[in-house]
C-alpha cells in the first residue's frame, strides 16, 4: 500500500455557495458545520472521495490543469448535463461524436471546468460502434 | 442515482512519465496498452471504485498554481515517510506546512509541477476537525 486519494481540494471564492452546487451534483448533504462565508466546506459525494472548498483570495486566471469527469449513473449524458446546466453549470464545448462516444465540458459557477461523460450503456455502446467501423473498413 | 466521479484528468505534456510517477504514488498500475508519447494514459485503481487517474497531453504549459489539487492520505506510513517516499520518486517539496506538534501537511509538487498534498495518515489523526484533516 501506498497512499490512499483523502480528498480533491478545490480553491475558490465562496466556498459555501460553490459547494452548494456541487452538492446537487452528487446529491449529498452539506456538512452540518459549514456556513455561508467558511473559509472552507466540504462535501462526502456517494462512493467519495470528499470534496473541500478552500478560500483563496486569487481569481481563476487559467483553464484548470485539473478536473474533473463525471459518469452518469441512470441517466444519459445529455439529460445529465441538462439538469446540471439547470442548477447553475455553464456549457463549455460539445466532444459528443457521431458514434455517441465523447463528453460535454461544463463550467461550475466559479469556472471550474468539468466533464460529463456517456453512462455506462452508453459508453458500451459507442465502443461498440467503433468496433463495428473498424470492421467493416477496408484492409 | 447521482453522477460519481470517475476520472481526476491532468493536463501535461509527457502523459507516460507522468502517469508512472503517479502509479508509484497511488499503488495503481499502468494499462498495458499505454506507452510513451501517448496522448492520453490512465492508471486504474485497485479497488474499482475511487476515481481513475487520467493524463492527457496538452501544448499549453503551467502557468499559475493549480485550483485543483488532490491530497493524499498515507495508509500504511506515517505522513513524514510517505513524504520522504514520494520525495524518493520525483516530487518536490512546496510549502512544508507541518508542524512541530505532529499536526499539519506537507504540499508537494509532481515532475510537471501540479500540486498535491500529503496530510497525515488516519492514524495520526487525533482531532477530527477540517483543520487538523488536512
Amino acid at each position: 500500500m501506498s497512499s490512499t486519494i483523502h480528498n480533491i481540494s478545490i480553491d475558490c471564492h465562496a466556498t459555501y455557495a460553490l459547494a452548494g452546487f456541487w452538492a446537487q451534483v452528487f446529491d449529498c448533504p452539506r456538512q452540518p458545520d459549514d456556513f455561508p462565508g467558511d473559509p472552507e466546506a466540504m462535501l462526502l459525494p456517494p462512493g467519495g472521495p470528499e470534496v473541500l472548498f478552500i478560500a483563496v483570495p486569487e481569481g481563476k486566471t487559467v483553464k484548470n490543469r485539473l478536473h474533473l469527469d463525471l459518469q452518469p449513473a441512470d441517466r444519459t449524458r445529455a439529460e445529465e448535463v441538462e439538469r446540471l446546466l439547470g442548477i447553475g453549470a455553464t456549457l463549455l464545448a460539445d466532444h459528443v461524436g457521431p458514434t455517441g462516444g465523447g463528453w460535454v465540458v461544463l463550467a461550475d459557477p466559479e469556472g471550474n471546468e468539468f466533464c460529463v461523460l456517456g453512462n455506462a450503456a452508453e459508453r458500451a455502446a459507442a465502443a461498440a460502434a467503433r468496433a463495428a467501423a473498424a470492421v467493416s473498413e477496408p484492409a | 442515482m447521482y453522477p460519481r466521479i470517475r476520472n481526476i484528468s491532468f493536463d501535461c505534456h509527457d502523459t507516460y512519465t507522468l502517469a508512472g510517477f503517479w502509479s508509484a504514488v497511488l499503488g495503481y498500475a499502468r494499462l498495458p496498452e499505454d506507452v510513451p508519447g501517448d496522448p492520453e494514459a490512465a492508471l486504474l485503481p485497485p479497488d474499482g471504485a475511487t476515481p481513475n487517474m487520467f493524463f492527457q497531453a496538452v501544448p499549453e504549459d503551467k502557468v499559475t498554481k493549480n485550483r485543483v489539487h488532490i491530497c493524499l492520505e498515507p495508509v500504511d506510513r506515517t505522513r513524514d515517510e510517505e513524504v520522504d517516499r514520494v520525495l524518493g520518486l520525483g516530487a518536490s517539496m512546496v510549502v512544508d506546512r507541518r508542524r512541530t506538534d505532529g499536526t499539519g501537511w506537507a504540499v508537494l509538487a509532481d515532475p510537471e509541477g501540479n500540486e498535491f498534498c500529503v496530510v497525515r495518515s488516519a492514524g495520526e489523526r487525533i482531532d477530527t476537525t477540517v483543520e487538523d484533516q488536512a
